[in-house]
């Protein structure tokens, strides 16, 4: 049995930050995390991040989780890694399995910073090998260094599937088409920007009705969906892929919240079932905290903020309030607010207004930033017209002609007058929506500055041609110049190439070889069930079934099909049940209760359990039943 | 919701659902109405590991064993749902002088009553369950005609026979209380509506003492938390229940393949806690890796609780109550109702339908033998 004041669970930007706070409070502090190492989501995160300064804003999400490592290990946070907790008990010890051992970890208190899960989308042949989760597929690519396909569809147009398929395509893979449900990009503009003039298509009101293939996945096919999310008939079309990416939305892992004990509400702003917890982050039980996506999800930058005020409660619990931390909790709040203001912090906001019974704020508009396009020289072209939480430009200007005022959700601005034309701020944002453009290049053409990612990058004097914002190819364009601001980002090369004067507008994209769009192919017909739950393969239909026959809820349906007893324990298949129940009850997921949930979280081999150090070895030879007792 | 009804069954369990079979089914009651607070097999009977077995220690027990298992074996072909029964055996095994001795007497009162049961040998055992290790054991009793079943299955074919002759199933619908009159229990009532009835049946399980407190009785029933645990599914590599008396421990492979395992915690109390501990994990799986050493690499899944619900003799107590004789109690089984369900069913069907029972002799289960001392000796075959 280990003791400790204050247990983290779940080291990624949450856990870590709750681990500084409370380590700096002087009190005892570990972290256990799943993983061969701290950081969480961070890990397979190669972009840059949004936000301010104080939240990293432009260190890419890796970096940062180096960077929250270290301090722990600075503050001596005992950081066990390669450790799964595994269940939470009545008498507040908490299980965990390392290697080969189950031990205890008796804390005073408990911050359950787990994160999400993906979440899955059915439909006929989503089981076939090829079908990925965007966070799995991330993890392949970004920390295994495998790419699995060479030609993807993307499902969801969140920041997610942009951020993907932006990734994939850094990856030499090619994204044919994005598809997505709603009537409107989910994730920042500049994230499908980036895409668009890539020459991604994005289809709106479309979704994946089935893929087939021999063994695996070798087609999609794509539909429109009508306002009730059915697809129309007709509108259907096949293209060849040999993966498909869910990025369809992430859910709390609350798993080991709901096993404790702590009560839970469903929260559609918050993406489900979340722990009640105050603005404090204490749950329903006194000694356990929640930070983080698994309270709710949203940003690193919300869940580091989280973490912090997480962590410095149940320190100042621990140390029953001798500090003086008021000052600092202060500030945290305000950087919460800041982080849930503008039209993207909306859902956070509501979802939290929700559960401390707040009113619920009211729906703000998106509103649209006009363009900045200078005239004569050579200039930066900001084209970030959303209210996003960003300011990078802005910090990397080095004669501050941009400027965004101290709500960093405003749109950044511009002053003509006194930029030098550097291009760190081209660098710098993490959308890639700078550019520099200069019209005084020469008398018949302009010079476009793009900040570039990709390998293998152009050389000077590559000839291609140039794309517009969708990614078609306008005219022929060739590269003057390459070149890095190693200050600001040692790894993006900014690229310079040449346009006819009346292109400058236009071109935003350099290419060698012409892009060719994905053909149409023949469309077969679908399989005729789908698999809902995956450990226990069981469909659809059988669920439908099961419900018909009278047994109405998770739990019910869980006895008769197994669904959810996997060694998965529901994480893919709950949702998708609730969904189905509360379309056939024709109520809302938030009036059915979730499945129970039970140790152990990670499925445990008897001789872990059986050789465990917390009870002393037994001696069956000369039995002795435990305790006197039977 | 019916306003009124000739029965009143007071939980959806194997109790209850027997019950409500036996009544509408085999003895013609229709005018029955279900209430269960949760859903179908919500309560023990969902959470219990569906062993049967004839190897009892009472009489009492070995007869309604022995009278259920034949309902089992014809359990499709009489509702026409499959629950899975298989006839896998059950197999005790003895580990000293004392043990071989009260298998020995056990197995003389069991085959008296005509249960298969014998003594093996180690080298039988091995034969009948490979993966144990029988280096210490001195033997076992076996009795290749114990079995088990789906719990759910065995309560989905119930409810849905009932039910179509008649019978109205509410689930989501709790008892709340009583109306009595003199010594009648006139009217139950629930979280959806009160029911005017002649007849109350007790099934509630490890609520049933909370049920009894309703009218102001003192039921000597106490509900006792059982954890039980279950592997991931492997090849069908293992036949019988094992009942260890010695090392408080059973174990079966279920029908898909997982192994499921409980046992009696150390130093359990009477409560109605059904979360888990963390000893328990530890506490089984050593003795599963003692008896079964092959199975040492199987992970474990999840892990469960239920209640047993104890009486002092652990055996049930079924009939009527002396203060209100039209309410019938079904409770008590004491960790092994699933096995008794059928026979309890047709007790209960018989005693409200005919006044009396033929099947078999109900006075060990009288619930005056705990006051006026006529109760016999305590179940000693209980894990
Ligand atoms: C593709 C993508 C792009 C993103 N881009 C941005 C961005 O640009 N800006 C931004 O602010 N945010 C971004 N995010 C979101 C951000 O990554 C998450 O909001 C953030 O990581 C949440 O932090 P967390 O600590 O709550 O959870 P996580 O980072 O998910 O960490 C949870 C950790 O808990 C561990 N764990 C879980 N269960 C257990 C257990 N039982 N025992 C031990 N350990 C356990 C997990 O292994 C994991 O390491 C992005 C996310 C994705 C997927
Ligand atoms: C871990 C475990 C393993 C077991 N293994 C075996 C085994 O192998 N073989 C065997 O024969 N037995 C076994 N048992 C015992 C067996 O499960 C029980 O004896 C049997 O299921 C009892 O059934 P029941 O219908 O009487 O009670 P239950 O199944 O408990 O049903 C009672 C029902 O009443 C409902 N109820 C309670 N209060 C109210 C109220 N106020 N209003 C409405 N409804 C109410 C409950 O929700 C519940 O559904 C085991 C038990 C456990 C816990
Ligand atoms: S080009 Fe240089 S000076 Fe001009 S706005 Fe960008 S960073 Fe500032
Ligand atoms: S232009 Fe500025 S505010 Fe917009 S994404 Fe780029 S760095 Fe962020």
């Amino acid at each position: 049995m280990l003791e400790t004041d204050v247990l983290i669970i779940g080291g990624g930007p949450a856990g870590m930050c709750a681990a500084i706070e409370a380590a700096k409070l002087g009190v005892k502090t570990t972290v256990v995390e799943d993983k061969d190492r701290l950081g969480g989501q961070l890990v397979k995160q190669t972009h840059q991040f949004f936000g301010s300064e104080k939240h990293h804003a432009g260190v890419r999400g890796i970096d940062i989780g180096v960077k929250l490592a270290g301090e722990c290990s600075d503050l001596k946070v005992n950081a066990l890694t390669n450790t799964t907790c595994t269940g939470i008990f009545d008498d507040g010890s908490v299980g965990c399995l390392r290697g080969e051992e189950f031990f205890l970890i008796h804390p005073k208190r408990i911050v359950i910073a787990t994160g999400a899960y993906e979440n899955m989308l059915p439909f006929p042949d989503c089981d076939l090998p090829g079908v990925y989760g965007a966070g799995g597929l991330q993890t392949l690519m970004n920390v295994d260094g495998v790419l699995p396909g060479k030609t993807y569809l993307m499902v969801g147009a969140g920041n997610i599937g942009l951020i993907v398929s932006y990734q994939l395509m850094q990856a030499g893979a090619e994204v044919v088409a994005i598809v997505e449900a709603l009537d409107r990009v989910g994730g920042y503009e500049v994230h499908a920007a980036k895409v668009k003039r890539m020459g991604v298509p994005i289809f709106l009101r479309h979704t994946v009705t089935h893929v087939s293939g021999d063994g695996k996945v070798e087609r999609a096919t794509i539909s429109k969906i009508d306002g009730s999310f059915k697809p129309v008939p007709g509108s259907e079309f096949t293209v060849s892929v040999d993966a498909v990416c869910l990025a369809v939305g992430l859910s709390p892992l609350i798993e080991l919240i709901a096993q404790a004990g702590c009560e839970t509400r469903y929260i559609p702003e918050c993406a489900g079932h979340v722990a009640v917890h105050d603005s404090n982050m204490r749950t329903s039980l006194e000694h356990i905290f929640v930070a983080g996506d698994a309270s709710g999800i949203e940003e690193a930058s919300a869940a580091m903020v989280e973490g912090r005020i997480a962590g410095l409660h149940a320190a100042l619990d621990v140390t029953h309030g001798k500090a003086d931390s008021n000052e600092l909790l202060r500030e945290f709040d305000s950087q919460l607010d800041e982080l849930r203001t503008g039209p993207f912090g909306q859902k956070a906001r509501q979802g939290k207004s929700k559960l401390w019974g707040l009113k619920l704020p009211p729906d703000e508009e998106f509103e649209e930033a006009p363009p900045i396009i200078p005239e004569s020289g050579k200039k930066p072209v900001i084209e970030c017209p959303q209210n996003i939480p960003c300011n990078p430009c802005a910090v990397s200007c080095p004669t501050e002609s941009i400027t965004i005022g101290d709500n960093i959700t405003n749109f950044p601005v511009l002053d003509q007058g006194t930029c030098n034309g550097c291009g760190n701020c081209v660098a710098a944002c993490p959308g890639l929506a700078v550019f520099l453009v200069n019209r005084d290049y020469s008398d018949r053409e302009a010079e476009i500055t793009i900040p570039w990612e990709l390998t293998p990058p152009p050389e000077k004097g590559d000839k291609g041609y140039a794309l517009d914002r969708t990614g078609v190819a306008i005219c022929p364009a060739t590269v003057t110049k390459i070149r890095r601001v190693k200050k600001i980002d040692k790894k993006r090369l900014l690229v310079a190439f040449t346009v006819p004067l009346d292109k400058a507008d236009e071109a935003r994209h350099f290419v060698i070889v012409e892009p060719k769009g994905a053909e149409k192919i023949e469309t077969l017909p679908p399989a005729d069930d789908i698999i809902i739950c995956r450990c226990e393969d069981v469909t659809q239909k059988e669920i439908l079934d099961c419900f018909n026959s009278g047994y109405k809820s998770f739990d019910e349906i869980k006895r008769y099909l197994r669904t959810g007893m996997g060694p998965c324990q529901g994480k893919t298949c709950q949702r998708l049940i609730l969904g189905i129940l509360a379309r056939e009850l024709k109520t809302h997921v938030s009036e059915l209760a979730p499945q129970t949930v039970r140790t152990p979280m990670k499925p445990t081999e008897l001789e872990i359990y059986a050789s465990s150090k917390e009870i002393e070895p037994w001696d069956f030879e000369n039995w002795q039943p435990p305790g006197g007792g039977h | 919701m019916r306003k009124t009804a000739k029965v009143v069954i007071i939980g959806a369990g194997c109790t209850g659902a027997a019950a409500a079979y036996q009544l509408a089914v085999k003895h013609g009651e229709k005018d029955v109405v279900m209430v269960e607070k949760d859903f179908l097999a919500a309560g023990a009977t969902g959470r219990c590991g569906g062993g049967m077995r004839q190897q009892w220690s009472t009489r009492g027990n070995i007869r309604l064993a022995q009278r259920s298992i034949s309902a089992f074996k014809n359990f499709q072909d009489e509702t026409g749902q499959d629950c899975e029964f298989w006839e896998g055996g059950y197999l005790l095994p003895a580990w000293n002088e004392e043990m071989v001795e009260h298998h020995h007497t056990n197995i003389k009162l069991q085959n008296e009553e005509n249960v298969p049961s014998r003594f093996v040998t180690p080298e039988e055992i091995k034969d009948i369950a490979p993966i144990l290790d029988t280096t210490r054991m001195l033997g076992g009793a076996y009795c290749p005609t114990d079995g088990k079943a789906n719990p759910f299955l065995v309560v989905k074919g119930w409810c849905e026979r009932a039910a179509d002759a008649g019978v109205e199933i509410n689930v989501r619908t709790e008892v709340t209380g009583f109306k009595t009159s003199g010594d009648k229990v006139t009217h139950v009532e629930t979280s959806r509506g009160t029911i005017e009835c002649e007849c109350v049946i007790n099934a509630a399980g490890g609520h049933s003492g909370v049920i009894g407190k309703m009218l102001g009785l003192d039921l000597p029933v106490a509900p006792e938390r059982h954890q039980i645990l279950v592997t991931e599914p492997v090849k069908h590599c293992h036949d019988p229940m094992v009942i260890d008396l010695r090392h408080n421990i059973y174990f079966s492979q279920a029908n898909h393949g997982s192994f499921i395992s409980g046992h009696t915690d150390y130093g359990v109390q009477s409560s109605f806690n059904i979360r888990n501990n963390w000893q328990f994990p530890i506490q089984l799986s050593r003795k599963l890796c003692y008896l079964a050493p092959p199975l040492k690499r199987l992970k474990v899944v999840r892990i469960w609780a239920g209640l047993y619900t104890m009486t002092p003799d652990a055996q049930p107590i079924i009939g009527p109550t002396p203060e209100y004789p039209n309410f019938l109690n079904a409770i008590g089984f004491s960790g092994h109702g699933f096995m008794l369900s059928p026979v309890t069913g047709t007790i209960l069907a018989e005693l409200i339908t005919q006044g009396k029972v033929t099947v078999c002799p109900i006075q060990e289960f009288d619930i005056r033998r705990f006051k006026d001392g006529t109760a016999g000796t305590r179940e000693a075959n209980v894990v």
